[in-house]
């Protein structure tokens, strides 16, 4: 049986993704489009006896291959010719949606169109006529909800019978002469009329498509159609200053004149929209209201998900000790117990948290709030060369760094993308508040909110002051402009909520698991063998032993860099370890010491190796050096190594020069 | 004619041109907003972006790219 | 209805007003209880706060006879609900703590301990929320 192809296109917001998991299932395949990093997702759907292809194709406005998104569809469409399009269009916004269904026409696209969220429509207080709007486009037209999954049946239905249907051909009255002069040109070469449709051809070359014009210069007409160009340019430059415009204010008007007709307006209707925007995007209450939101999402990701994360870490424990007290031989039981599965156990104790994490964030994109906070904070990332976009992973940062840097994809501008993503290892993330409270509580003590609400505060402040000097010396000229759409606000779509949460849950298993995991395993080798050999496994409960393992020798190696601030080579152990997960500096402190994480900062404080300054700027030095390796290697990912190498080091310099001048501050004032 | 960005809350105007270069203007066009359509301004806070309503959908631009653009008053 | 928002905006903005206080000054170590004891969270005094303007930017506009004051009615006891559905899930998190996996940090721990000011005031927004929750079922009458 041979595979259909069909394609879906819309606008973003326009429900396209719903629509594509009510057709496809659970059959879903999510890769890359080849050569970028924008995902591609296909689905299968079987339909009466035929099987077909689903390729859901980005959410564009357009298909002028102004961005990566419109050029990767157009291409998809122009090349691979799938037998239908389904063009998603969002019936409360209908002129804008048609514009896309239009430039699909001119194409030569076969297009069936699933008239999307009439409901809310209805709210706004319009009523889109289905059938007039058939009636006037020449294509199949099926009004869906796709939130409630009605008109999914009658949608798979249109598309089977909707395959072998010759697409309508769109009159631009005003450049219908010119759009015919060039096709008869074009026609005489017999190997573009068979690969493209020559309308879409004539029309491309007078809005000046580059890629279009590209095909042109191969042509075996190429002369004779330049010509042609020339004197139709001559023609239309009399009439119009700007072709492209004019063209553009063409399809407009037909596009009026289509929903004059198949559009009524009952009466003018306040949606919830509309109120909950009054409030969200008020002058001055759109910031509290975007903090408190910020609040209960973190309060969410870290309350609710603690009894999970128990579970697991006490699954582990009980899992290491059978396993542990199972076999004979020391050295594999520690591999197994204390490399192993301590190892996967610290990676999984996470999962939760961030599931969680992932969990709020994807509702929140879904409700379509995010837009609104973007829009909200972006007076204040303008004066620091971010973008308002920037917001968002920002203050997932101070939950995880690793989602955060995933979520820098929403900015189009790489400028702005890579800048994000390097000041975002700044935000303090949940993994370090351990650290921080340890530290606070032996040192400071009655002043721990304090303490660590500087440290906060300093990252913040770390992080807006890097974006500015980056954006003044690296990343020169302003933030792109913003233009964001805000669509209404959802209820939640709890498939497409879940949906995104996996993926990208999966992603962080697959890419931080497996090099959290790795790394653990060699800590471990560096713990129980030392220059001597194997060292047993009490390296890992006695302070004596762990002093001769290779782990002490890295320490005592770190410790003359730390020097200025008094820090000893355990310190240097601990932040050594603080690299592969920052949690685990607090654990390594208590292996050094001896002592359990109960009485370590009694331990701590009682010993001379820190005074309050230099402790101070051991939590500042945390906070800044280096991002755990999951971060690192996620800023490779979406970056480049370049640009992790960067941000490595810059760190580490920053750490450094944060913490001397703590230091050398404290020494003078005290 | 003056900028989108100096028109108040709660105003009609009517899109007139864009100064300066394609680019981002041909996104603009794709969302709706051509010379000839009329904008309701929703949200102008004389600071930060601005919120407009273009053939029924909301749309944020950024106080640059709405000084470029040059509206006329409804009649 | 205008009257309905006019009261709701007030009261709600006066009952959010009285324990955001409650809970900022619990911070800074003066604990008082009414009704339940604060949680000494900052944040909660902050996010309180927040809610309380909103219903009492409502209550400005609605003697000014603006159509609007309904949106911030709306808005305000949206946000209180969801915390409220926030207080909730804390609570059958704990609860999974301290019944099902039995951790030592929730000995003698009872669901009263998490009642606190936001989930009680959430669950009076209902109220609220109710007399407004038709609004854009119906045209606007300006």
């Amino acid at each position: 049986m041979k595979e259909v192809v069909i394609a879906l296109i819309g606008n973003p917001n326009t429900g396209k993704t719903t629509i594509f998991n009510a057709l496809t299932g659970l059959r879903q395949h999510i890769g890359n489009w080849p050569g970028v990093t924008v995902e591609k997702k296909e689905g299968e759907l079987e339909h009466k006896g035929i099987k077909f292809r689903v390729v859901d194709l980005p959410g564009v406005y357009g298909l002028t291959a102004y961005s990566i998104d419109e050029k990767i569809a157009r291409n998809f469409i122009v090349q691979e010719k799938p037998k239908v399009v389904v063009d998603i269009i969002d019936a409360s916004n209908l002129e804008r949606n048609l514009y896309l269904a239009l430039q699909l026409l001119e194409i030569g696209a076969n297009v069936v169109i699933a008239l999307n969220k009439i409901d809310i429509s209805e709210e706004k207080g319009y009523n889109v006529n289905p059938e007039k709007l058939e009636e006037l486009l020449g294509v199949p037209v099926v009004p869906t909800i796709a939130s409630k999954g009605e008109g999914i049946d009658k949608l798979k239905e249109r598309i089977a019978k909707s395959l072998d249907k010759k697409p309508p051909i769109v009159e631009y009255p005003n450049f219908e002469p010119y759009i015919k002069k060039l096709i008869k040109v074009l026609e005489k070469d017999e190997k573009l009329t068979r690969q493209y449709n020559l309308r879409w051809l004539a029309i491309k070359l007078l809005e000046e498509d580059s890629d279009v014009r590209a095909i042109i210069e191969k042509s075996k007409m190429r002369d004779d159609v330049l010509k042609t160009l020339i004197d139709v340019f001559n023609d239309l430059h009399k009439k119009y200053d700007d072709i492209e415009l004019a063209l553009a204010d063409e399809r407009y008007k037909i596009i009026s004149e289509i929903a004059k007709k198949a559009v009524t307006k009952k009466e003018e209707r306040i949606t919830f929209t509309e109120m909950l925007d009054e409030v969200f995007t008020h002058k001055y209450l759109g910031i509290p209201v975007f903090f408190s939101l910020m609040w209960m999402a973190f309060k969410f990701t870290f309350d609710v998900s603690a009894p999970f994360s128990d579970i697991i870490d006490a699954f582990f424990g009980w899992l290491g000790g059978v396993v542990g007290s199972g076999i004979g031989n020391d050295a594999l039981a520690s591999l197994l117990r204390d490399g192993i599965l301590a190892g996967l156990g610290s990676v999984l104790v996470f999962l939760p948290p961030i599931a969680f994490l992932f969990l709020v964030f994807s509702w929140l994109e879904d409700s379509g709030y995010m837009a609104r906070a973007a829009f909200v904070m972006d007076r204040v990332m303008h004066r620091f060369g971010l973008h308002g976009k920037s917001v968002v992973p920002m203050i997932m940062g101070f939950g995880c760094n690793v989602p955060a840097i995933m979520a820098t994809r929403t900015l189009e501008d790489e400028k702005d993308r890579i800048l994000t993503i390097l000041i975002n290892p700044l935000m303090s993330c949940s993994a370090r508040l351990p650290v921080y409270a340890l530290f606070a509580g032996a040192f400071f003590m009655g002043r721990e909110g304090t303490v660590i609400t500087s440290m906060y505060i300093l990252g913040i402040l770390l992080a807006l002051i890097l974006a500015w000097l980056f954006r003044g010396f690296i990343f020169k000229g302003q933030p792109s402009h913003f233009v964001m759409e805000l669509p209404p606000y959802n209820k939640p779509n709890w498939r497409t909520i879940f949906g995104v949460t996996w993926t990208r849950t999966e992603k962080f298993l697959k890419k931080a698991g497996t090099i959290i995991f790795a790394t653990m395993i060699i800590v471990w080798l560096l713990s129980v063998t030392g220059p001597s050999g194997y060292l047993g496994s009490n390296a890992l409960e006695s302070g004596e032993l762990l002093a001769k393992s290779w782990v002490a020798t890295i320490g005592r190696a770190l410790e003359p860099i730390f020097k200025p601030f008094g820090w000893d080579w355990k310190a240097g152990v601990a932040l050594f370890f603080g690299f592969l997960a920052k949690e685990v500096v607090v654990g390594t402190m208590g292996i050094l010491y001896g002592v359990g994480e109960e009485s370590l900062p009694y331990a701590l404080a009682s010993s001379s190796a820190f005074t309050p300054v230099a402790a101070f700027a051991f939590m500042a030095f945390v906070l800044i050096y280096v991002p755990c390796v999951a971060t690192i290697g996620v800023i490779k990912q979406e970056a480049g190594t370049k640009w992790a190498l960067f941000a490595l080091l810059y760190e580490l310099l920053l750490a450094y020069l944060v913490a001397l001048v703590i230091v050398l501050m404290g020494g003078a004032l005290l | 004619m003056f900028p989108l960005a100096f028109v108040g809350e709660g105003k009609r105007v009517i899109l007139k041109y864009f100064a300066g270069g394609h680019g981002i203007f041909r996104k603009l066009v794709d969302m709706g907003l051509n010379p000839g359509s009329e904008i309701f301004v929703v949200r102008n806070q004389m600071a930060g972006p601005l919120i407009i309503s273009v053939k029924g959908g909301q749309i944020a631009l950024g106080r640059g790219i709405a000084m470029k653009i040059y509206v006329e008053v409804k009649e | 209805m205008k009257k309905t928002v006019k009261y709701l905006t007030l009261i709600f903005g006066f009952l959010y007003l009285i324990y955001s206080m409650i809970e900022s000054l619990s911070y800074f170590g003066r604990e008082t209880t009414v009704i339940v004891s604060p949680t000494g969270d900052l944040f909660v005094g902050f996010v309180l706060l927040t809610i309380s303007a909103i219903y009492l930017t409502g209550f400005k506009k609605a003697l000014k006879n603006d159509f609007k004051a309904t949106s911030y009615l709306y808005a305000g006891s949206i946000l209180s609900i969801g915390l409220a559905i926030l207080a909730l899930l804390v609570i059958s998190a704990d609860a999974i703590e301290a019944y099902l996996l039995k951790s030592e940090d929730f000995i003698g721990w009872t669901p009263l301990d998490d009642v606190t000011s936001y989930l009680v005031l959430g669950l009076l927004s209902i109220f609220a929320y109710l007399s407004v929750k038709d609004v854009s079922k119906k045209p606007v009458k300006v």
